[in-house]
């Protein structure tokens, strides 16, 4: 039965339960995200999560597949064969197309968050005084 | 938020926008790239500026912060040209731009980094490199051209080709930094013979 208590920073209950390593892992990475983009609105928040889930996921897969590297080549006894390295390579490869293409959107849905950039600002001002000028 | 007068004192005074941003500079690099860039009635006082001071006391890096600063706050659409002897040259002035540009979040979020450009979405301003051959920077109008190591260029074809480049610009500005070459002659030699002219 997961946990029922809100996270800290308005972070989404994707897990379940929050403990433990993949826990602490989503943690980490919503963090990362908070501190990266201004995240004000519930659905900003929930994308969030969905992205730092993705990170999750990219690391488990990241370490799997490293692991299973490593046991090929120095391990002993029964070894992972070609297929499963190649089996854990094409789930890492997805877990870093779907980590990389969630950040972008997240990035892209942050910045039109009703904020404009400095450089939009600065045109503006800029666009104001000739209007004024005239 | 911050007020237009604000916004515009910005985009009108180097050392202001560096220090807002909290972009550290020499002394020495405060005073001649605040003096070269200095605008006075929404222009350039001096449209071509040169500066050259010995290898390794940070040049291209005060180079780079003036080209992040017409980058984040010049009259949009601004195109910011950075070229040096070869193409890597020129992209050691684009990295430091996209370190300096990095170094604060605002200007972070605001601009997207690319393999051999620096873009912002929101204005269509852009910061790209090209090569010494003057023809890969034919049919270009930069806002400003960043040329770097021109005391050691063989012949003036590019520095001609950029400031023809320029003519149909409102507000130019090229900037020349560089080691002293040999030569007595030379885009650098040229540039500080027209300045002692200036007086």
């Amino acid at each position: 039965m997961g946990g029922r208590r809100l996270l800290k920073g308005g972070a989404p209950r994707l897990l379940g339960r929050h403990d433990g390593l993949e826990g602490w892992a989503y943690r980490r990475a919503f963090d990362a995200l908070a501190e990266a983009f201004d995240l004000p609105t519930p659905l900003l928040r929930f994308e969030a999560g969905r992205v730092a889930a993705l990170r999750v996921q990219l690391e488990a897969a990241t370490q799997a597949l490293t692991a299973a590297q490593r046991a090929r080549r120095i391990g002993r006894g029964r070894r992972p064969n070609a297929q499963a390295i190649e089996r854990l390579a094409r789930r890492q490869g997805l877990a870093d197309g779907s980590y990389s293409q969630g950040l972008e959107k997240l990035r892209e849905l942050a910045g039109r968050n009703g904020r404009q950039d400095f450089p939009a600002l600065v045109a503006q001002a800029h666009r104001e005084k000739a209007n004024a000028g005239r | 938020m911050l007020d237009a007068d604000l916004l515009l004192r910005l985009s009108e005074d180097f050392l202001a926008w560096a220090a807002y941003f909290g972009i550290e500079l020499y002394d020495w690099q405060a005073e001649a790239f605040g003096q070269a860039s200095r605008r006075a009635g929404g222009r350039f006082m001096h449209p071509l500026a040169g500066i050259s001071v010995p290898r390794g006391n940070g040049k291209s890096w005060g180079s780079s912060a003036v080209g992040a600063w017409r980058l984040t706050t010049g009259p949009a659409p601004q195109e910011i040209l950075s070229v040096a002897l070869d193409i890597e040259g020129a992209k050691v002035t684009l990295e430091h731009g996209k370190r300096i540009l990095r170094s604060h979040r605002d200007l972070e979020q605001a601009v997207e980094f690319r393999a051999d450009s620096i873009v912002v979405p929101s204005t269509g301003s852009r910061w790209i490199v090209r090569s010494r051959e003057h023809g890969s920077s034919r049919g270009l109008h930069p806002d400003v051209n960043l040329y770097d190591e021109i005391g050691w260029v063989r012949d003036d074809e590019l520095f001609a080709s950029l400031l023809a480049a320029q003519a149909s610009v409102l507000d130019p500005f090229t900037l020349v930094t560089s080691t002293v070459g040999r030569s007595r002659s030379g885009p650098l030699w040229r540039v500080k013979e027209l300045a002692e002219a200036a007086g």
